[in-house]
C-alpha cells in the first residue's frame, strides 16, 4: 500500500499494480494515468478542500476508488477504455456547501463502470451529486451503474443530478437515486440495544459513508470518529 | 423485574389498537400472548419499548412500581428491557461487534477489550453462530436463522432482565430453533429473575420455552388467560374455538 500526501496544486500519478491511499488537504488537480492491465485499489481521503481528479482507464484495467470527502467538493473525471472495469464509492460528509461532479465517458467496448455516491448532509447548507453517464455511438457491450443517496439530517439544500447521455442501443445503464433521512426503524432499533440517538446517528453514519467500500480502512473510520467529535485531526 | 400494564389505550395513525390492555409479570415468570394476526401484538412489544409512533392515551406501564411512559427507547433498553426483533434489521458498514460493544458502553457496562472479545467468541460458540459474521456488516447477508441467533447473541452480551420475544420463531429452521431455545432456557436459568414475554401465533416455540402464564388477544386486550394447557387448546381448536370451549 502506498500512502501519498498532495502538497502541490497539480499532481500526477501513474498508477502501478498496487494499492494508494492519497491524502488531500488542500485544493488541487490530480491526473491518474495508466498503461493497461492494472488492477489497483485508490483511496482517497479529502479534507476541506475543492479537488478535481481525472483518471484515464486504460483497456483490461480494473480500478476500484473509494473516496471520503468532509466538508469538501470533489470532481471526478473518468474515461474507460475497452473491456475495462471501475468501481467507485463516492463519499461525502459536509455542514459546508459541496458541489460535486462525476463523469463517466465510456469510449470502448466491454466496458464496466459501477458508481456508488453517498452523502450525508450535516447542515442547511448545498449538498450536491452531479452524475454524467456518456456512452457514444458505435459503442457495444458497455454497462453502466450509479447509485446515488443523501441523507439529510437537518434542511439542507440537496440534491442528486442524474444523466445518462446514451447514443447507442448495446448497452446496460441504471440509475437509482435515494434523498431523505435516516429510517426511524434503523434508529429505533440501535436505541432498543440502550444507545442514545446521537450515537445511534453517528454509527449510521458510518454505515452509509462506508457503505459498498471494498476495503474498511481503519484511517477511514478513524476520520469519521475525529470528524463526528468535532474536528478534523 | 417487575412489569405491569394498566389500562393502556394505545393509538396509532389514529387508529385505536390497544384498548384497555393490562397484564402484570412478576420476576422469573414466563408469559405468552396467543392471537390471530391483527390483534396488537407486535404492538405491545413496541409500546413496551417506547416507540414514539404508539401513543399511550391513557393508562400506564410500571417497572418495578415506577411508570416507564415518559422513558425514551434507549433509557428503557437501560432499565432491562431486551426486544427480540421479528425482523431485525441489516445496517451496511457497521459491524455486529460494534453495534454490540456500543450498546455495552452505552449502558455503562464498558468491559475490556480482551474480556470482551472471549465473552463474545464463547457466545458466538454456544449459538453455533459463525464468529466471521461478528466482523461482518449488521445482519447483511445474513439468512433469517442467523439474524435471531444475532439477536439471541446480543441477550448472552448484554443480560437483560425483561426479555420479549416477537415472532421468535419465524425464519427460524427446527435445529436453529432448537439451539436458540436452548440457549435462552440457559440464559434463564443463570438468571433466574429474568421475565419473558413471548408473543406468537404458533405453540411451537411454547414446547422449548414453556410459558407459565397464556393469554389469548382479541381486539386489542386479553379476552382469556390460562396455564400452558391453554395453549394446546389454542392449537386444537384455534382461536375462536378454544374461546368458546374455555368460555364454557
Amino acid at each position: 500500500m502506498n500512502k501519498i500526501k498532495v502538497e502541490k496544486d497539480n499532481f500526477s500519478l501513474e498508477l502501478e499494480n498496487t494499492d494508494y491511499i492519497i491524502e488531500i488537504e488542500k485544493e488541487c488537480k490530480i491526473k491518474i494515468i495508466e498503461n493497461k492491465d492494472i488492477t489497483s485499489n485508490i483511496s482517497f481521503l479529502i479534507k476541506n478542500s475543492k479537488v478535481d481528479i481525472s483518471l484515464e482507464i486504460r483497456e483490461n484495467s480494473n480500478i476500484v476508488i473509494n473516496s471520503l470527502g468532509f466538508d469538501s467538493s470533489v470532481n471526478f473525471d473518468i474515461f474507460a477504455d475497452r473491456n475495462s472495469n471501475l468501481k467507485i464509492v463516492d463519499s461525502i460528509i459536509t455542514k459546508i456547501d459541496s458541489i460535486n461532479n462525476i463523469t463517466i465517458n465510456q469510449k470502448g467496448d466491454y466496458s464496466s463502470v459501477l458508481v456508488y455516491s453517498n452523502g450525508i448532509n450535516l447542515g442547511s447548507n448545498k449538498l450536491y451529486f452531479k452524475m454524467d453517464g456518456i456512452i457514444e455511438k458505435t459503442r457495444f457491450g458497455v454497462y453502466l451503474d450509479e447509485n446515488s443517496k443523501i441523507i439529510n439530517c437537518m434542511d439542507g439544500d440537496s440534491k442528486i443530478i442524474p444523466n445518462l447521455i446514451i447514443d447507442t442501443k448495446e448497452v446496460v445503464a441504471n440509475h437509482s437515486a435515494y434523498l431523505g433521512t435516516f429510517q426511524d426503524s434503523d434508529l429505533y432499533y440501535l436505541m432498543s440495544r440502550g444507545i442514545n440517538l446521537n450515537d445511534a446517528k453517528n454509527l449510521l453514519i458510518k454505515s452509509y459513508l462506508l457503505s459498498n467500500m471494498t476495503l474498511n480502512l481503519e484511517e477511514f473510520i478513524k476520520e469519521i470518529s475525529l470528524y463526528r467529535n468535532g474536528g478534523i485531526e | 423485574m417487575n412489569l405491569e400494564i394498566k389500562n393502556i389505550y394505545v393509538e396509532t395513525d389514529s387508529k385505536e389498537i390497544l384498548k384497555d390492555f393490562s397484564l402484570s409479570i412478576h420476576e422469573g415468570e414466563i408469559h405468552a400472548i396467543m392471537g390471530p394476526n391483527g390483534v396488537g401484538k407486535s404492538t405491545l412489544s413496541k409500546v413496551l419499548m417506547g416507540y414514539p409512533d404508539y401513543i399511550i392515551k391513557s393508562g400506564d406501564i410500571l417497572v418495578d412500581n415506577n411508570s416507564i411512559k415518559s422513558l425514551e427507547i434507549n433509557e428503557r433498553s437501560k432499565l432491562g428491557i431486551f426486544l427480540v426483533y421479528q425482523n431485525p434489521i441489516s445496517i451496511d458498514g457497521v459491524t455486529t461487534s460494534e453495534v454490540i460493544k456500543a450498546s455495552l458502553d452505552s449502558m455503562g457496562k464498558r468491559k475490556g477489550l480482551y474480556e470482551y472479545v472471549l465473552e463474545l467468541e464463547k457466545n458466538t460458540d454456544t449459538l453455533n453462530f459463525d464468529k466471521s459474521m461478528l466482523h461482518r456488516g449488521f445482519n447483511v447477508g445474513f439468512s433469517g436463522g442467523e439474524r435471531k441467533k444475532n439477536e439471541i447473541l446480543q441477550i448472552l452480551m448484554l443480560k437483560p432482565k425483561f426479555i420479549i420475544l416477537d415472532e421468535l420463531d419465524s425464519g427460524l429452521d427446527v435445529d436453529s430453533l432448537k439451539i436458540v431455545c436452548e440457549a435462552l432456557n440457559n440464559y434463564l436459568e443463570e438468571n433466574k429473575d429474568t421475565s419473558v414475554l413471548i408473543i406468537t401465533h404458533y405453540t411451537r416455540i411454547l414446547d422449548y420455552i414453556k410459558p407459565g402464564f397464556v393469554h389469548m388477544m382479541k381486539d386489542g386486550k386479553i379476552s382469556l388467560s390460562g396455564d400452558f394447557e391453554l395453549s394446546k387448546k389454542i392449537e386444537k381448536h384455534g382461536y375462536n374455538q378454544s374461546f368458546i370451549v374455555e368460555g364454557n
